[in-house]
């Protein structure tokens, strides 16, 4: 089972980040929440309504949706990508195009350039912010990002993180975000629920979970995320050759 | 040795349209039909495969099970079958035959296709339909042009058979030299059906390459 113990809501305009470590059951209750998963018991309210009394397509298209792996279509060129869920549910081509350019220029990508791309000729990071526009694609009142910017380098993650909160500050969306990066939590979200082994461990606002975590668990995770970015252990283990190679200091 | 290259000669100079016609009918009878025939249900049968698990355990092994009958008794197992004698079985075995690598093809390309891109197609919001036509399809498209290569390939060799059952093409001559003992008249037959062969993959290769989506082709250019 992979997720056991799991109790929260999320209010409209929320910016909700669900953390934990790999396996703890984040993308598993993320798939729940679009239905691509169905929980064994019990309940789940979506949009004020039970989840089972909503067509599965039909709520798959209100909610945005950007998947661990990317999962950008290889035939299909970014404008396509992008204007998938309006594709779906029949925007006039104009529309689509439109909305296409608008969000390629929200997401610093020059419409002209990219537009007729295939995500072949789009760099790891380009793929991953196509991603998230086509997320955003038909103006979703909910939006579910699971580690969106998971394979970055931690210049452009940061630089996509700034997007984002931009976006969302702009845009008003509420948004479930998974991460298991406490750093990227705190940035960007209004409240973090902590997750472990398919359960809620501590459901509360950034300020809250550093400032009283609710157990040893939530106090090692935000203790290794506040510390320096390299951990006292690995220091200790670096022999002195291997620092003057990472240096590119000439051997004597 | 020398003779014989032309004694070939002569006889492909002497009977050139003839030969001519035999080539169509090899290629046009004997396999665009067959093979196109075998795609029309092959493809079709493929992706229900995919979609119900009864004809996914019984399709692909009847198409098998097909596929190891010898091919002169699956020619001879026509005629008493009210085929009769001359081209009509012949096209009928080609078809039986060109289906398995057809079927096998469409089932496995469209199964293979990136689960993860499944998941993002459906978790967008994706009838099952729309899944199929506009994702697992076209990202098959690759596998299922292999397939019909495949078959195309095997068909142009194999319909020489057809002469065996009283059916023309190029089989006509193989036999015919065979029976009057003359090697020159088997080239006749063998060689252009062998070139045919090549050249028919050959082609197939450029469809393959041209009914491909050009996202797709970048991608795998890439990752070569
Ligand atoms: N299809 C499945 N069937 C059974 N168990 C699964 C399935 N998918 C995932 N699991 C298990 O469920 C648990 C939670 O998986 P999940 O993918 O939700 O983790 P996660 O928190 O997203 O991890 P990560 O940070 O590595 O992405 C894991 O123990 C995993 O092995
Ligand atoms: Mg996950």
């Amino acid at each position: 089972m992979a997720v056991r113990d799991l109790n929260f809501t999320v209010e409209d305009g929320e910016f909700v980040v669900l953390i934990g470590p790999s396996g703890c059951g984040k993308t598993t209750t993320l798939k729940m929440v679009n239905r691509l998963i169905e929980p064994t018991s019990g309940e789940l309210y979506l949009f004020d309504k039970p989840a089972v009394s909503w067509s599965k397509v039909e709520l798959r298209r209100k909610i945005g949706y950007v998947i661990q792996s990317i999962g950008l279509l290889p035939h299909l060129t970014v404008a396509q990508n992008i204007a998938l869920v309006p594709e779906l549910l029949g925007w006039s081509k104009n529309k689509q195009q439109q909305r296409v350019d608008e969000l390629l220029q929200l997401g610093g990508m020059d419409p002209a350039t990219f537009r007729h791309r295939y995500p072949a000729q789009l760099s790891g990071g380009q793929q991953q912010r196509i991603g998230v526009l086509r997320a955003l694609a038909a103006d979703p009142e909910l939006i579910l990002m699971d580690e969106p910017f998971g394979a970055l380098d931690p210049l452009m993650r940061e630089q996509l993180q700034i997007e984002l909160k931009n976006i969302k500050e702009r845009l008003k969306k509420t948004i479930i975000f998974v991460t298991h990066d406490l750093n990227e939590a705190l940035f960007l979200a209004d409240r973090i629920i902590i997750m472990k082994e398919g359960m809620v461990v501590q459901d509360d606002t950034p300020e809250g979970v550093c400032q009283s975590p609710v157990n040893k668990f939530v106090a090692h995770f935000v203790h290794r995320a506040l510390s320096p970015a390299v951990p006292t252990t690995i220091v200790s283990r670096l022999r002195p050759e291997r620092v003057v190679a990472i240096s590119n200091r000439r051997r004597s | 040795m020398l003779m014989i290259w032309q004694q070939m000669w002569i006889y492909v100079a002497e009977n050139l349209p003839e030969i001519l016609l035999a080539v169509k009918d090899h290629m046009i009878l004997l396999v665009l039909l067959p093979v196109g025939a075998a795609a029309a249900v092959a493809v079709p049968l493929g992706v229900m495969a995919t979609r119900w698990p009864l004809l996914e355990r019984l399709a692909i092994p009847f198409a098998d099970v097909i596929q190891t009958i010898p091919s002169l008794a699956l020619l001879a197992l026509l005629i008493p079958l009210g085929f009769g004698i001359g081209n009509k079985p012949a096209i009928f075995a080609l078809f039986l035959y060109s289906l398995l690598p057809i079927l096998q093809n469409t089932y496995t390309g469209i199964k293979n296709v990136d689960p993860d891109l499944k998941e993002a197609a459906v978790g967008m919001g994706m009838t099952d339909f729309q899944l199929l036509w506009k994702v697992e399809l076209p990202l098959s498209i690759p596998v299922i042009m292999t397939g019909v290569r495949t078959a195309t390939v095997m068909a142009v060799g194999t319909a020489t058979l057809a002469a065996m059952v009283g059916g023309g093409g190029l089989g006509c001559y193989i036999v015919r030299g065979l029976q009057m003992m003359r090697d020159y008249m088997v080239l006749v037959g063998a060689i252009p059906s062998a070139v045919l062969a090549l050249l028919a993959d050959g082609f197939l290769v450029l469809v393959e390459q041209w009914v491909t989506p050009k996202g797709l082709r970048l991608l795998q250019q890439k990752s070569q």
